[in-house]
């Protein structure tokens, strides 16, 4: 620029130079006014005609309104990565799968005017069904239900609706859980010093990695990720997967069953073997029958006082910041779940 | 002077810059022609009484497109299990493209093979009979193509009937052109076609073609080259019981024989050089095995054979019981009576917990059925390491190993 204002300065006499300033001026003026003020560079679309597709207006009247939820149920590929194969669900299927999300994901938090607040003002804007499990580019692994940039969860295997299944019950029940936690923490943060409880324990990727030693799946556990605090192989991944698996195990999970595996302390040191009913057994000779602490006891429950602190920080986060009491939302969580399992 | 030249030349820019006359080329905006395009194919799918018929991975698939966007299907997969009403989508992504939005045959056929299924297709030619798709998802040069043929709702039995007269045919096939030395074998599996060549030196060649049963035929995707002519379709000639093709002022025939002219020579010991097999594909006579397996054992992907260890297990990974289960204490050994053919016998040992559910399964009995063929089975090259197995008893039962 510097180099065209010199050869200008140059070769260019005064009024030539204003001359070309003024016609400079004009034409300037001439690109602004010129062109016809009636045309629209902005296209304006036709309106859309709402589909009166019963399923559309079950979805339109059940989430769509009430919370502002679009449920993706018929197939448009850019709803899901295009390195996944997958299949659309079933028609049939569609509308049981949103009676399915409000009676177990939805209405468990609604017993209380807070927590409707609470879901009215975190449901996500999009839901989108799969019928398939998704099947990364491998062709043979699959990845569960996700949660995009807090606006959309995807369930998948939506096709396997089975209320009587409890596996694949508590698979969507948990996909939603987790992924509703991540759309809180998302959007307001960790709990406070969550991220400190555990910082050196996660393993990226590498929890791929631990055994399935007490549970092979649904989610895989190991001895070795409660020992390092968490809940699930999984959420040893790092403190987001942490919280979301606390979060939705907890929610999903028998009182009892989730305290005796994640909370109590086990035995350290040698200890008289328990019958069924809590009895102490002996032997022959009315000799007490003695068991030896698992090598890895102390780590265990090392383990499970990093989850307690944990868990506790997220209940009260939750109270706190939404006043939604986690304990309540499980009870009927695990009331509604123990009625479709075992109806009377 | 040069000032009012320069004055003269801005305002004659300046006048002339915008021609509020000047005609549009189109008189819509680029939404609205798109809009109309789409408009114009969803039309055509259901112009008449909305009935195209495709032929797809080795099914007939008879659509019914209705202007509320809903598609009706019958089909020849599975029994028609799959074919479920669902809506469909004429849209525009990139190009314009058919959507089917909801799990119906062609999910169910994408399911069995998600590798070259498909379920959403980009229009590719369109006319009144026929149209032609292309593959939306599919990478690389190849894709999968797929034609609509006008239809009429009795196309569909009409397959069903020509599949069940061809599920009986026998697998020795030999394709011939008349006023021609050209002679071919050709191989048939569902969805697939194998044409083999005996060049001059002796080596075979072989090329692969998709292939479909039509109505009154087979039709060969991409066109399958004969004598150095390409031919598309063939017409059953139910007089002759040949297949008969013109193209080119070449007459064509696709000719069903009992038995091979000769057997491959030492093809028993290749075969039994390699243990470990698996059963890839059946033919028509024998492609209700899978099928009826899968009723009881739904997690089965396929059975596989040790032919020196005399094993047929089925494989289904994560079955109750483990992932194996099937049976012992077979003999695979050259039929003493045909050399170069295979005589399978088994002493009755199972094996694994689930063997129950293959034997007491109809297509238990059905493959058993077949590898104890008392007169034994043919052995055919298929590939560098494959073969196919061929009932000496009924040539229609074949199954492809590898």
């Amino acid at each position: 620029m510097q180099v065209l204002e010199e050869s200008l300065k140059t070769h260019v006499k005064p009024t030539e130079m204003k001359n070309i300033i003024v016609i400079f001026c004009l034409l300037v003026t001439g690109l602004f006014y010129s062109c016809d003020e009636g045309n629209k560079a902005v296209y304006e679309p036709d309106s859309v005609v709402e589909s009166t597709d019963s399923i559309s207006v079950y979805f339109r009247e059940n989430f769509l309104k009430p919370y502002g939820t679009a449920v993706r149920w018929q197939w448009v590929d850019r709803y899901v990565d295009d390195s996944k194969r997958v299949t659309p669900p079933f028609r049939d299927v569609c509308v049981p799968m949103g009676e399915f999300l409000k009676r177990f994901w939805l209405e468990p938090f609604m017993i209380t005017e807070s927590g409707t607040k609470f879901m009215k003002d975190h449901f996500p804007p999009e839901i989108v069904f799969v019928g398939s499990k998704m099947y990364n580019s491998d062709g043979e692994s699959i990845t569960l239900g996700y949660a995009d940039a807090g606006v959309r969860i995807t369930f998948t295997q939506v096709n396997e609706y089975d209320l009587t299944n409890k596996e694949w019950l508590l698979l969507q029940l948990r996909t939603a859980d987790h992924e509703y936690g991540h759309i809180i923490h998302q959007r307001h943060n960790l709990p406070n010093g969550f991220k400190e409880v555990s910082p050196k324990n996660y393993k990226s990727n590498n929890w791929l990695n631990l055994a399935g030693d007490v549970q092979a799946s649904g989610p895989k556990i190991s001895r070795e990720a409660i020992s390092l605090g968490m809940v699930t192989n999984y959420g040893t991944s790092n403190e987001n997967e942490d919280f979301c698996e606390i979060l939705s195990i907890y929610l999903t999970s028998d009182k009892a069953e989730f305290e005796q595996r994640y909370l109590t302390h086990e035995p350290e040191l040698t200890y008289q073997k328990i019958d069924a009913d809590g009895n102490p057994v002996v032997d022959a000779d009315g000799n007490p029958v003695m068991l030896d602490p698992a090598d890895d006891a102390v780590k265990m429950n090392e383990g499970r006082d990093l989850i307690s602190i944990k868990l506790n920080m997220i209940k009260k986060y939750y109270m706190d910041n939404f006043n939604v009491d986690l304990d309540q939302v499980r009870d009927e969580i695990m009331k509604r779940i123990d009625e479709v399992l075992n109806p009377a | 002077m040069k000032n009012i030249l320069y004055v003269f030349v801005a305002l004659i820019t300046l006048f002339s810059s915008c021609d509020k006359n000047t005609d549009p080329v189109f008189d819509k905006s680029p939404e609205q022609r798109l809009s109309s395009v789409l408009s114009e194919y969803k039309a055509k799918l259901t112009q008449g009484d909305g009935y195209w018929i495709a032929y797809y991975s080795g099914s007939a698939i008879l659509m019914k497109f209705k202007e509320d966007n809903t598609v009706e299907f019958r089909s020849t997969y599975d029994g028609g299990k799959e074919d479920k009403t669902i809506t469909y989508r004429v849209g525009a992504s990139q190009v314009p493209e058919l959507v089917f939005e909801n799990y119906t045959v062609f999910q169910a056929l994408y399911e069995a093979n998600r590798s070259t299924g498909e379920y959403e297709f980009l229009f590719d030619h369109i006319s009144n009979d026929r149209i032609d798709f292309i593959s939306k998802t599919d990478l690389g040069d190849t894709k999968t193509k797929l034609t609509f043929y006008k239809g009429v709702p009795e196309d569909i039995d009409k397959v069903k009937a020509m599949i069940a007269k061809f599920s009986k045919m026998s697998f020795f096939k030999k394709v011939l052109v008349a006023e021609s030395s050209y002679e071919a074998m050709l191989i048939t599996i569902p969805g697939e076609a194998t044409l083999q060549v005996v060049d001059e030196d002796g080596s075979i060649s072989s090329n692969k073609y998709g292939f479909e049963i039509t109505k009154d035929g087979l039709l060969f995707s991409p066109e399958i080259t004969i004598d150095g002519v390409d031919v598309a379709s063939f017409i059953y000639d139910e007089g002759k019981g040949q297949f008969i093709a013109n193209a080119s002022g070449k007459n064509i025939s696709i000719e069903v024989g009992a038995k091979p002219t000769a057997p491959q020579k030492g093809i028993y010991n290749d075969f039994m050089n390699t243990n470990f097999k698996v059963i890839e594909n059946y033919s028509y006579a024998l492609d209700s095995v899978q099928p009826l397996l899968k009723q009881d054992i739904p997690l089965l992907s396929a059975f596989q054979i040790y032919v020196q260890w005399g094993y047929v297990l089925g494989y289904a990974s994560g079955h109750a019981g483990g992932n194996w289960a099937g049976f012992s204490a077979f003999t695979f050994a050259e039929n003493s009576d045909a050399a170069d053919e295979l005589l399978v016998a088994w002493d009755s040992r199972i094996y694994g917990q689930w063997w129950k559910d293959i034997y007491y399964n109809d297509g238990g009995q059905k493959l058993l059925g077949f590898i104890l063929d008392p007169n034994g089975l043919y052995i055919m090259k298929a590939g560098l390491d494959s073969y196919y197995l061929i009932s000496n008893s009924d040539p229609s039962q074949y199954v492809l190993v590898e």
